[in-house]
């Protein structure tokens, strides 16, 4: 089961995923250690545990965009009860610069992908969440 | 008491924040406009005068607050507007070492004596990446927006002047 959170920058997304859902700062990584080519958390004796929540999903769009952020994502979804924190980056100007551009639209797509898979989509503002699913 | 309104450029948010706090007062109050914008060149000019017809004839005594918040009002209903040049004037205009907890202490002791109604922007959503000073000024007003929210008794966004209620109810 997934849920996702969005939000502006600085609206206090990460300390909503632990006050609502009781997750433990050991609980939560940043979505771009799933930029590599494998994961970090893939297990085997030396392996982190893996993470219930990720944060900061734009990073790792920014790196990878949205399909292979997302494929690079599917294991650790697939495999329990998982949370996603992203900014929400599609509200201002469109950008001049190509890359600027498509990476909000990138953003946009993965989050289309993953609001449609979520169970439960929570949009937070100024700290306080509203469940929009 | 505090009341928080929120939204983007040109969302209503001013408008919706000064009916409230009319109706706060209900013309038994004092009723103040704590104004932050500190006045630069004809644009600064021409939107101070919008503003200032936009409030006409509802009783606000204006009152210019470029830097530090006066402390000696009670009593009254204050409607701030709006937080984002409070914070600007604080980091860019004084250098203010420590913007957020000053303006919290300001807001703070505002509210203890008067109900307090505060005009925040919403600049979080743009995806835009900004020189160090800027992210910090992005940040700052973040945490004061969250600080502030968790304080307020009503926190309201103003979409296109249709008031979306975070906390509390709008009467």
């Amino acid at each position: 089961m997934l849920t996702l959170v969005i939000g502006g920058r600085a609206q206090g997304k990460t300390e909503y995923l632990r006050e609502q859902f009781g997750l433990k700062a050991s609980e939560i990584a940043p979505a771009a250690a799933f930029a590599g080519e494998e994961s970090q958390f893939a297990g085997g004796a030396e392996g982190k545990a893996s993470p219930r929540a990720l944060v900061h999903l734009e990073e790792l769009v920014r790196l990878r965009g949205a399909k292979e952020a997302l494929a690079a994502l599917e294991g650790w979804l697939s495999a329990g009860e998982r949370y996603i924190c992203c900014d929400e980056v599609g509200l201002g100007v469109v950008p001049v610069d190509f890359a600027e551009r498509e990476f909000r639209d990138e953003v946009g797509r993965t989050l289309c992908a993953l609001a449609k898979r979520a169970e439960r989509v929570c949009r937070v503002i100024a700290g306080i969440g509203q469940r929009i699913k | 008491m505090i009341a928080l309104f929120t939204g983007g450029s040109g969302s209503g948010k001013s408008e919706m924040a000064e009916s409230y706090a009319c109706r706060l007062a209900s013309n038994k109050k004092p009723l103040y406009y704590f104004a932050t914008m500190r006045v630069w060149g004809e644009e600064g000019r021409a939107r101070v005068e919008k503003h200032r017809r936009q409030r006409e004839g509802k009783g606000f005594a204006t009152v210019e607050c470029p830097s530090r918040l006066p402390l000696g009002v009670a009593g009254g209903v204050i409607l701030l507007e709006c937080l984002s040049n409070r914070l600007a004037n604080a980091m860019f205009g004084d250098k203010d070492s420590a913007p957020v907890g000053l303006i919290l202490s300001e807001l703070d002791a505002l509210a203890e004596k008067n109900d307090l109604v505060v005009v925040t922007n919403e600049i979080f959503s743009d995806g835009a990446r900004y020189d160090a000073e800027t992210a910090q000024y992005i940040g700052n007003l973040g945490l004061l927006n969250q600080k502030l929210a968790r304080r307020a008794q009503l926190f309201v966004e103003s979409v296109y002047s249709i008031p979306v209620v975070h906390k509390g109810t709008l009467q």
